[in-house]
């Protein structure tokens, strides 16, 4: 099994701005089975991007553990991380552009994205086979200008998986894609991630994408707030017994609200106390 | 690599031109150091007489050891360095004491033997002599004399050695026929001896007559010895053989055959036999070259380091928008686990073979700059040479070069991976100085204080206008965007929109800052390039000035005495500018031991026609030396210090040679064609006193350099037997102060003043390209706010002027201040003149057409980026993400 597991325990994460702290992440604690396909969703600002660069080793958090496979990644060295993102953790930025050499060819992209594990004794297949994993053999000696944009993001994933990577994090591969290539781009992620066992998380707004992956992790506030699997949502109690609501529950139940929970048949109901209530 | 060359072709081409630009200073300095130092060799052995830079040596007088001896003797002694040496002439020296029919004088001069000596000659009459005791004697002297060919004259030998009684015996006489007569030719073969020019000139003891040239065979077999008979062999200098390195060869072998020659105790017989004198100057001809090199050491190297200092700097910012241009590439590598090293190699792979690209061209360009400066600017025929100082040059440039590349590549590959996922650089925001401008002002600073308390002093103080530039530039930097802001806010909100947002635009860019610190140091260089020039040009027209007197002075000699050379000059003088404005006539008096020398003029001509400074003695000074009564104290405008006898007397020479006594009535700072002690008397109330003697020199002085005017003049004196014997031109003396070392030094500051303002607009340029886009979504921002789109599009020029106008004015400054501080320690003559006429007052107009220069310059180029940056600014910037 080539995919890495994920697991955050606490993860808080704090930016300072304008002299200001702003907290991105606030106790997150996430768990990514290895080999799982899974995409964190959310609004801008919600701190899914900041999550998906705390995972990739791009910075450390403020407080909290990250472990990816059996690396403490929040406690590794500069040395560990570049060993790391050499060979076990591809990031896939936003704007498939961003993840490649301008002046160079799809496969020469590919190859210098070899270079460092190729250096490290780990035996990869030739650009052109990765490429052709991503169906687009034809394309590796063509000008990156040439190309159309799914193309350029299946280059850029190519860049990513060129290395074979146990844990490839993509933020949002699929923007600024038709309909067509978004399509083809999640088919050969889903294909990557069931032949390798690549453990895949991708950041998406995009709710078509969402429903294509069979597991989905809302951040909120910089909190889980919720999870879906296979078309179901779910709220998620976090490691300290904290429940985060639901959206659409949040509105009828404003902050200082207070609920109940009521053990029924098996399952729990959560009865608000209305003002009054008490009265009758 | 080569596709990333290609990927931004245009990038690299200008990133290598600055790199050329860079070599370019580096590699020039050593050449054209080396190129003035040959010229130097070329101008001091061309403008050297003969006898000076040509090797001559001399036997001992044969009258000594009572022996003769062999010129051929000699030739073992021409130094080993032969090769810069012609081949030697052999001959032979004595000198006459004559008696000429109707001369009741005796008649002095020379008696030559040179081997090959009728090649070099004009035989007018008779033949060449070739047998012992034949003569042939210059026409102008058979002319002067009534001398014929196949007469005999008479000279007396040696006086011959006492016998055994101690007895001496008569001086025997030596008759020579005269076979023929010759005009003299081939000036360089005679090595500058005078073979005419003699003939009836007298003094009170003799008269002389011109080189009588004879046979070899005149000093041997049984002509008895002659009066100060002696062997000789002359060679000549091949110049165009000799550079610096010979120069310096030479003169080693010089004094050591100098030191042989004159260590006597030491000597064997055979060698004091031989030799007894070298004559040469060819060590102090040396010694000047020295000194005109060591001046070239301290101007070249400074004037090119402070150029190549801001080619450095603005190289700086060019790579440093490149590698901000490049982020994205070092995330690429950084995600890829390569690490900084990886980032840095990446980067290094791309942007140093682009600056390296530059420095072929850049040597070519310092090669063929310097060899066309070499060809058509500097005078001699120096040659291509490439030393040592270039390769020195090429490496400490290429060092620099990629010492500035890797600075600028760590700068960006050490980035936090999270700072570097922003597109744009983070920028700090508010007034923060930053370590290294905080160094940089304070070194400057300091290096500023020492030069005004006069602790750096040399040739480091010649760095004082890039350090003053640089302090003023920097602190203006820091001081401007608080100052622009302030004002810019209080000037919106007295409704001036345009004023007050511009200078709010300039408040917030960083590029505000760099650009005034650029272009004051930029402005600092052409302003002090351009003073230097000015004043070291200014100094060498008053030295010329001052060597002169006039713009020409002709001295006449005559075989007459002085009162009758005087007489006759002032008559011709008289029939020829009746006016006395073209011509005047001059008697000077020395002391032969030197010390103050009087000047016998007519004031009103000479104040017309000598060229005094502006602050020179007065119309009412000049009338009041003019001609009075005939009594002492003599009226006298005295420059130096003549002797005070009491009060208000001095004593100064008459025109007979002995003192009198006179009464200052006026002092002159400087007399020009004089001495620093002179004393200017009326002629007519000198003459009244005392006529001049014999030591008394009459000299011609022109008001303009016409050719035609003093040759008519020369040409009528001639014909009353009064001749021109030397000519000084104001422009020859002129064109020979140009010719140094010092004076090519200073030409250079105008290609490092141009150079610098030309730096200062790619440093524009490349400050405008580097935020264009940030600039461009401010200014879209101010549409979307309302502002007309005629204000939007004028702002971004608006805010670009305001720290040109202001940097060039600080350089203005700088450069002037630092020419202040820095003139008196400019090399600006290869010798100091004897009277030393330097005015170091700085240039103003000059300062100001500079100034204003490098303003027309930067200010156009500043408004021509601000208005490509407004018409990038379209609305849909806006969508642009930071």
């Amino acid at each position: 099994m080539n995919g890495m597991s994920i697991r955050t325990q606490g993860l808080v994460h704090i930016y300072h701005a304008d002299g200001h702290d702003v907290a991105a992440l606030s106790g997150v604690d996430l768990d990514v089975r290895a080999g799982e396909l899974m995409g964190l969703l959310g609004p801008s600002g919600s701190g899914k991007s900041t999550l998906m660069s705390l995972l990739a080793g791009l910075f450390r958090p403020s407080a909290g553990k990250i472990f990816v496979g059996e690396h403490e990644v929040s406690a590794a060295s500069t040395k560990e991380l570049d060993q790391l993102q050499a060979t076990r953790v591809s990031l896939i930025l936003q704007g498939a552009a961003r993840n490649l050499l301008p002046y160079a060819t799809p496969a020469a992209n590919v190859r210098f994205a070899q270079q460092a594990a190729r250096r490290a004794g780990i035996d990869l297949p030739p650009p052109g086979e990765v490429l052709a994993e991503l169906g687009i053999p034809t394309v590796a000696d063509r000008p990156l200008s040439r190309l159309t944009p799914g193309e350029l993001q299946l280059v850029a994933m190519a860049v990513a998986l060129g290395t074979r990577p146990g844990l490839v994090l993509a933020d949002e591969p699929t923007s600024q894609l038709d309909h067509g290539a978004r399509d083809l781009v999640l088919e050969r992620l889903a294909e990557i991630n069931r032949t390798h066992g690549t453990t895949v998380v991708l950041v998406t707004h995009d709710p078509h994408v969402a429903a294509f992956l069979p597991r989905t992790v809302t951040i909120r506030d910089g909190r889980i707030g919720g999870e879906g699997r296979s078309g179901e949502e779910y709220a998620v109690v976090t490691a300290d017994g904290f429940l985060p609501l639901p959206g659409h529950v949040r509105d009828d139940l404003p902050p200082g609200t207070l609920v109940r929970f009521h053990p029924v048949d098996g399952h729990y109901e959560l009865v608000p106390e209305r003002e009054g209530v008490e009265d009758e | 690599m080569l596709s990333a060359l290609r990927y931004r072709a245009g990038q690299v081409v200008v990133i290598a031109l600055m790199s050329a630009l860079i070599t370019t200073c580096a590699a020039f300095a050593p050449l054209y150091d080396r190129a003035m130092q040959q010229a130097a060799v070329d101008v001091t052995l061309e403008n050297a007489p003969s006898v000076e830079r040509d090797l001559q040596i001399f036997g001992p007088d044969v009258n000594w050891f009572q022996v003769r001896s062999d010129p051929a003797d000699m030739v073992p002694y021409v130094p080993d360095s032969s090769p810069v040496f012609q081949t030697p002439v052999l001959g032979h020296n004595a000198t006459t004491n004559a008696a000429f029919v109707g001369v009741y004088k005796p008649v002095t001069g020379e008696l030559w033997w040179r081997a090959g000596q009728c090649e070099h000659i004009e035989i007018t009459a008779g033949s060449c002599p070739d047998a012992s005791r034949e003569i042939i004697v210059t026409e102008k002297e058979a002319e002067v004399y009534d001398l014929k060919v196949g007469m005999t004259v008479t000279s007396l030998a040696a006086e011959p050695a006492m016998d055994a009684d101690f007895e001496t015996p008569e001086t025997p006489t030596v008759g020579y026929e005269i076979v023929g007569t010759y005009l003299p030719a081939d000036e360089d073969w005679w090595q500058g001896t005078q073979l005419s020019g003699l003939a009836g000139i007298a003094s009170s003891e003799d008269a002389q007559h011109d080189a009588w040239l004879t046979d070899e065979s005149t000093f041997s077999g049984d002509t008895p010895f002659l009066i100060r008979e002696r062997s000789w062999l002359g060679t000549r200098l091949r110049t165009s053989a000799v550079g610096v390195d010979e120069m310096a060869a030479l003169e080693a072998d010089l004094r050591r055959l100098q030191d042989r020659v004159d260590d006597e105790p030491r000597q064997s017989l055979e060698t004091k036999q031989t030799v007894s004198q070298v004559v040469t100057s060819l060590p102090g001809l040396t010694e000047q070259v020295d000194a005109q090199i060591e001046q070239s050491r301290t101007t070249v190297p400074l004037l090119l380091c402070q150029l190549g200092l801001l080619g450095v700097l603005v190289l700086w910012l060019m790579l440093r928008a490149a590698t901000d241009q490049r982020r994205s590439e070092v995330v690429v590598a950084r995600l890829r686990g390569r690490g900084t090293a990886g980032a840095r190699t990446l980067l290094m792979r791309e942007l140093l073979p682009a600056v390296l690209l530059g420095v072929l061209p850049g040597v070519a360009v310092a090669l063929v700059a310097s060899s066309l400066i070499r060809v058509y600017v500097l005078p001699g025929e120096a040659p291509f040479e490439v030393r040592r100082g270039l390769a020195v040059a090429i490496v400490i440039a290429v060092a620099a070069l990629v010492l500035v590349t890797y600075a600028a590549v760590v700068r960006v590959a050490r980035e936090p991976l999270g700072s570097l996922l922003h597109r744009v650089a983070g920028r700090r925001p508010g007034w923060r100085l930053a370590a290294g401008d905080a160094i940089a002002i304070a070194a400057s600073g300091a290096g500023v204080v020492a030069f005004v308390t006069g602790s750096l002093a040399g040739p480091a103080a010649l760095a004082a206008p890039a350090l003053l530039s640089v302090f003023v530039g920097l602190t203006l930097a820091h001081l401007l965007p608080p100052a622009a802001a302030r004002l810019g806010g209080t000037l919106l909100l007295r409704g001036r929109l345009r004023a007050g947002v511009s200078l709010l635009d300039a408040s917030r860019s960083v590029v505000t800052r760099r650009t005034v610190a650029l272009v004051t140091v930029a402005s600092a260089l052409a302003v002090f390039s351009v003073c230097g020039l000015v004043v070291g040009d200014r100094n060498r027209a008053l030295a010329a000035e001052q060597a002169v007197g006039a713009p020409v002075v002709v001295e006449v000699q005559s075989a007459t005495d002085t009162v009758d050379r005087l007489t006759t000059v002032e008559k011709v003088l008289a029939d020829l500018d009746p006016g006395a404005r073209r011509v005047t006539a001059v008697v000077r008096t020395a002391a032969p031991s030197g010390g103050v020398s009087t000047l016998a003029v007519d004031p009103d001509s000479f104040r017309r026609i000598a060229l005094f400074a502006e602050d020179g003695p007065s119309r009412k000074d000049w009338s009041a030396i003019s001609a009075g009564p005939a009594r002492e104290p003599v009226p006298a405008i005295t420059s130096g210090g003549p002797s005070e006898v009491g009060a208000d007397e001095l004593r100064v020479l008459g025109l007979d040679g002995i003192e009198q006594k006179a009464e200052r009535v006026a002092t002159a700072d400087r007399v020009p064609g004089d001495g620093p002690n002179v004393t200017v008397v009326d002629i007519a109330t000198a003459r009244k006193l005392a006529e001049p003697d014999s030591d008394s020199n009459v000299s011609l002085w022109f008001g303009s350099d016409d050719p035609v005017f003093v040759k008519l003049v020369s040409g009528t004196l001639a014909h009353e037997g009064v001749y021109a014997t030397d000519t000084r031109t104001l422009s020859d003396v002129r064109q020979g102060l140009d010719a140094s070392v010092a004076a090519w030094s200073l030409w250079l500051g105008v290609v490092v003043g141009a150079a610098a303002v030309l730096l200062a607009v790619v440093a524009l340029t490349v400050l405008a390209v580097t935020g264009w886009r940030a600039r461009a979504r401010d200014l879209a921002a101010l549409r979307l706010a309302g502002v007309g789109r005629r204000t939007v599009e004028r702002l971004p020029a608006g805010a670009q002027l305001l720290p040109v106008l202001l940097g060039v004015l600080a350089g203005a400054g700088c450069g002037a201040l630092g020419a202040v501080l820095t003139l008196p320690d400019l090399p600006l003559f290869a010798l100091p003149p004897v009277v030393d006429a330097t005015d170091l007052s700085i240039p103003w107009p000059a300062v100001a057409l500079a100034g204003l220069g490098c303003l027309a310059v930067l200010g156009v180029t500043a408004v021509l980026l601000g208005r490509a940056v407004a018409a990038t600014a379209r609305l849909d910037r806006l969508r642009e993400t930071a």
